[in-house]
């Protein structure tokens, strides 16, 4: 049943070039696993904010920019930025 | 959650955050907990330390010792650009005494939920997004993250159901600690923005089985590889549930909401210590309905009433131990076990 329910969505691949996976990686639609980790993984531009060195917490971020001798930018959201928001 | 794209990944204002400490919060405990750095907080960004209602999210600019130089709200870089350079011309002003204050003690948290991080677990990091090949609505595609937590001990009962399977293979049924969580706060709707957790009695499905391979299927010796499959679904009517914690606003106006996912994946365990070395999950789902922010719950039912279903996947894998991997699970003030601590009162 599931991987009859994952073939459906083959269409959905098609014109995509897909890497292939280990031997023995569970498959879905003829993909592996790996294969679908990677395109669920937003790439490096859609994500680039992820690679600023962000401090996870006010009071880390006030330490440190303490020592440095810098202003400490805070971003807040309702949910953590940096987890579910 | 549009400002994470728009905002933070604008070059000139990603080459600003180089003159900062830049840092990362969730505002909404910073504006109603009763913990001491949230009345800090309030007292810097309001002047006094009563909970405050409406929102407090943004981007602040402050010295260490607390005193705030500039704060604003927008998801247009060129406005954060501008409350960043005005934050660096008020520091600029700033005598050497001002800007070398100490951090305040009252900065410091009584008790954060990072404290409970599972050194000697495993640590997952979701992504949940629209799945590839669905048009993205109006305001873009959206994605999401969480992390999922699980103590040493959940790891270790795991392990020893799935030990005895080693050369007499069969599936054999996640812990339901464990399987209770990814379903009840983790397969939930996040892609477009939060939607709140289900309730034990709003799970229908839940199986996810874990079944043993050949010992050369592992990624290198040393190591044991399982196959991962199964089908979750919960579906809940809007009533809330889950009693008097910082989530029930979310069911406001009981409006109906739904996921069910196909599960597949695998996971690798070092057979020495029965630690997971690797792990993949896919979840393959529809979900419907919303009550909150997650961008659907004004989507037009059919003739018979039935809310549209949208596809949506998640991918699970194991995740960093340091830093913003630290970031504690949505969820973790529900999560339940000894292990994570006190959660804060609503």
């Amino acid at each position: 049943m599931l991987r009859r329910t994952l073939l459906l969505l083959l269409p959905l691949l098609a014109g995509c070039s897909l890497p292939s996976g280990s031997p023995g990686s569970p498959r879905i639609a003829g993909e592996t696993v790996d294969t679908w980790v990677e395109r669920l993984t937003p790439d490096e531009v859609t994500a680039a904010w992820r690679s600023i060195p962000w401090r996870p917490t006010l009071h880390e971020g006030a330490g440190d920019a303490r020592k440095v001798g810098k202003p400490l930018l805070l971003w807040l959201m309702n949910g953590h930025p940096l987890g579910c928001t | 959650m549009a400002g994470r794209a728009s905002v933070w990944n604008d070059p000139v204002v990603r080459d600003l955050t180089t003159a900062f400490v830049p840092a990362t919060d969730e505002s909404w405990r910073l504006q109603t907990s009763d913990d001491r750095q949230a009345r800090a907080f309030r007292m810097i960004v309001d002047g006094r330390p009563d909970p405050v209602g409406g929102s407090r999210q943004g981007t602040y600019v402050l010295t260490p010792g607390g005193e705030l130089l500039a704060r604003g709200n927008s998801t247009d870089p060129r406005k954060i650009e501008g409350i960043l350079r005005r934050g660096l011309e008020a520091w600029s002003a700033l005598a050497d005494e001002a800007r070398s204050r100490p951090v305040p003690m009252d900065l410091l948290p009584e008790h954060r939920f990072e404290e409970s991080f599972p050194e000697d677990g495993l640590v997952l990091e979701a992504i949940i997004q629209d799945r590839p090949g669905v048009e993205a609505d109006a305001r873009g595609r959206r994605w999401n993250i969480d992390h999922a937590w699980f103590s040493a001990a959940e790891v270790e009962a795991w392990w020893k159901a799935i030990e005895p399977t080693i050369g007499r293979p069969r599936p054999v049924p996640a812990p339901p600690a464990m399987l209770d969580r990814l379903v009840r706060y983790h397969l939930v709707d996040n892609a477009r923005g939060q939607e709140a957790p289900f309730a034990p009695e709003e799970v229908r499905e839940a199986g996810l089985t874990a079944t043993v391979l050949p010992e050369e299927d592992a990624s290198e010796p040393g190591r044991l590889r399982v196959d991962l499959e199964g089908r979750t679904a919960a579906e809940t009517d809007g009533r809330w549930r889950m009693g008097r914690n910082l989530w029930a606003s979310f069911n406001r106006g009981e409006r109906p909401r739904g996921v069910e996912t196909e599960l597949l994946g695998y996971a690798e365990f070092e057979r020495e210590t029965g630690r997971v070395v690797s792990f993949r999950l896919i979840a393959f789902g529809e979900t419907w309905g919303g009550s909150g922010l997650n961008g659907r719950r004004h989507a037009p039912t059919d003739a018979e009433g039935r809310l549209p279903r949208s596809p949506v996947a998640w991918r699970f894998v194991e995740g960093g131990r340091r830093g913003v991997h630290r970031v504690p699970p949505a969820f973790i003030d529900l999560y339940g076990p000894p292990w994570v601590g006190p959660a804060p009162s609503p």
